[in-house]
């Protein structure tokens, strides 16, 4: 292993809600870890490469801190693993930004399905196989040479129980590291989480690990979901995961960076207070964190402890499973030919995953149709809305990013209307806000109702009142860079009949 | 817009007052990426349909839960 990380310290997940944050403590926060894709916006035609702004970028490069990336959504534990797509947008992030090291999870997102490739909507675990460790290996090998850094996986959360024939947690991270010869993002909540799950010790994973090659540790707040302990980015990191860290810091030489990480939607209820007091709490764990120079060689025994590894289902088989189990039926591929062994103890964990990934896809329509999910909520009821969400769910694959959800969701409720006045109107004008935002173009659209009013209106939770007499509007929405939304003259209407206006609905 | 330039004979009502539509034309700008990496509960669903919902309050350093009415 040719890198050894730069000492650059404690620090945290970039928000561009807490952007204000880390500009006026760089003395506390040392590292802004970005996740670029969580910055960039994809156009909703299928075939759009989601891409960032180069002013945000030049933005970032303002900030006091060292700049680590963390990808987002590109895993490399399948095998559907983009080497290309997102590359050169990602490689133009890290350049512009200087990074020592980038990472990524060893976790699985897309499958195949009928009629191509579709994502499960959540980061699902790999097969802990021989063929697993080869797998990801070769997918961290190839990503490490295209993007030309040092890379590290990080250890993912697993809800399932150890399944016979698997390798250990541990083996399996430390089989991967060794392989593929690259860094460990040891995300310690993760590995607390599986152990209070049920799943492995840490005490176990950690006498696996070759200790040198953690680069970077991951801490964040849990909470309770179903009965299982999930990783939520919630809250406060948990005193015992605080006393857990500060037992194992010493024992990583190598390490560079200790980041907190916390969800965006839960700024506002968590407090930028409560942020920088955990900041605080990673600055002095980090005091743990032992000097280079008096580091002693590690004497760890990486001798495999088991005999696992080489079971018979192949990641391909596993990933049939996950497309069969995560994926609306519509859209999954034909019945696999091989039957991969699923135990009864899976049927919980699967329920688990799909049921999360469904409050990410509706977290997507509720942040980006607010008002369209208020004016149904408001119509509907809170049932017959979950209901309705349901059945969406249920007939459309999920989308990777957030825009193309909310699309998804206006065609569904476009071959699947429902009489309440306005909603065409709401829908039309949310909707047609995303494609100007996410396509970077102008939209036209026509509006029976005063759309001003109807917001007015589900502000104060309202139903909006029924279309009066008053005429259609057409407005335009576009990003020219600064949002706007204006209203379009009746001439100019004409004469754009037959020129090239964007979309009219 | 190549059409934006021609000449306009505005007709558009009077009160047309776009202003909390540009609120959340600005607001989708900030959302459109990527979701962030965690694998817990996204809740900007249940925040959207229920201002007082159920939670769970966890007890620090233990498997202590309970729920709390908000």
């Amino acid at each position: 292993m040719g890198f050894t990380p730069p000492r650059l310290g404690p620090g945290a997940i970039y928000l561009r809600s807490l952007d204000s944050f880390f500009r006026s403590n760089g003395d506390l926060v040392r590292v802004a870890e970005i996740e670029p894709q969580t910055l960039w916006t994809k156009g909703t035609r299928a075939d759009a490469r989601p891409a960032g702004s180069s002013a945000e970028r030049r933005h970032l490069g303002t900030l006091p801190q060292r700049v680590l990336t963390h990808g987002v959504g590109y895993p490399v534990g399948g095998t559907i693993c983009d080497q290309k797509d997102h590359i050169p947008e990602f490689l133009a992030w890290n350049r512009e930004l200087d990074v020592n090291w980038t990472s990524e999870h060893l976790s699985i997102l897309h499958v195949r399905a009928g009629s191509g490739l579709e994502s499960c909507g959540f980061l699902m675990p790999p097969l802990q196989t021989d063929s697993g460790v080869r797998l990801a290996a070769q997918n961290i090998v190839e990503r490490r040479t295209v993007l030309g850094l040092p890379f590290a996986f990080e250890t993912g959360v697993n809800y399932f129980s150890v399944r016979d024939g698997e390798l250990p947690d541990g083996e399996f991270f430390a089989a991967v590291a060794e392989e593929a010869d690259c860094g460990i993002l040891l995300d310690l909540t993760n590995l607390w989480i599986n152990e209070k799950n049920g799943r492995a010790r840490i005490g176990d994973i950690m006498s696996c690990l070759p200790l040198e090659r953690v680069w970077e540790v991951h801490l964040a707040g849990v909470e309770m979901e179903r009965g299982y302990w999930v990783d939520a980015h919630s809250r406060e990191i948990d005193r015992e995961v605080v006393a857990l860290t500060a037992e194992i810091l010493p024992s990583l030489p190598n390490l560079g960076a200790i980041i907190f990480e916390l969800a965006p939607e839960r700024v506002s209820s968590f407090g930028e207070r409560a942020w920088l007091h955990e900041i605080e709490t990673l600055n002095r764990l980090w005091e743990k964190v032992p000097l280079r120079e008096v580091s002693r060689p590690l004497a760890v025994d990486r001798r495999r402890k088991s005999h696992a590894g080489n079971i018979g289902p192949t990641p391909g088989q596993w990933e049939e499973v996950l497309a069969l189990r995560m994926l609306p039926e519509c859209c999954r591929a034909a019945p696999p030919v091989s039957c991969f062994p699923c135990r009864l103890a899976d049927e919980e964990p699967f329920a688990l995953y799909s049921h999360l990934a469904e409050s990410f896809r509706s977290g997507a329509l509720a942040e980006l149709l607010g008002n369209t999910i208020h004016l149904l909520l408001l119509a509907l009821g809170k049932d017959a809305l979950e209901n309705l969400i349901d059945a969406y769910v249920a007939s459309t694959p999920p989308a990777r990013f957030p825009s193309d959800e909310a699309v998804r969701f206006r065609d569904f409720l476009q071959a699947n209307p429902l009489p309440i006045a306005g909603l065409d109107d709401m829908l039309k004008f949310e909707a047609s806000s995303i494609e100007a935002a996410a396509n970077n173009t102008t939209v036209r659209l026509t509006l029976n109702q005063d759309i001003d009013g109807m917001l007015a209106d589900l502000a104060a939770g309202r139903i909006p009142s029924p279309s009066s007499d008053r005429p259609p509007v057409v407005i335009e929405i576009g990003v020219d860079p600064v949002p706007f939304i204006r209203p379009v003259p009746v001439d100019v209407l004409s004469a754009a009949r037959s020129g090239k206006a964007g979309t009219a609905a | 817009m190549s059409s934006a330039s021609k000449s306009a004979t505005v007709k558009v009502p009077a009160n047309m007052n776009l202003e909390q539509a540009q609120r959340v034309l600005a607001s989708v700008l900030g959302k459109v990426g990527h979701p962030a990496c965690y694998s817990g509960f996204n809740i900007s669903f249940v925040n959207a349909v229920d201002p007082s919902p159920m939670v769970l309050n966890v007890e620090q350093g233990s498997l202590q839960v309970q729920e709390l009415q908000h």
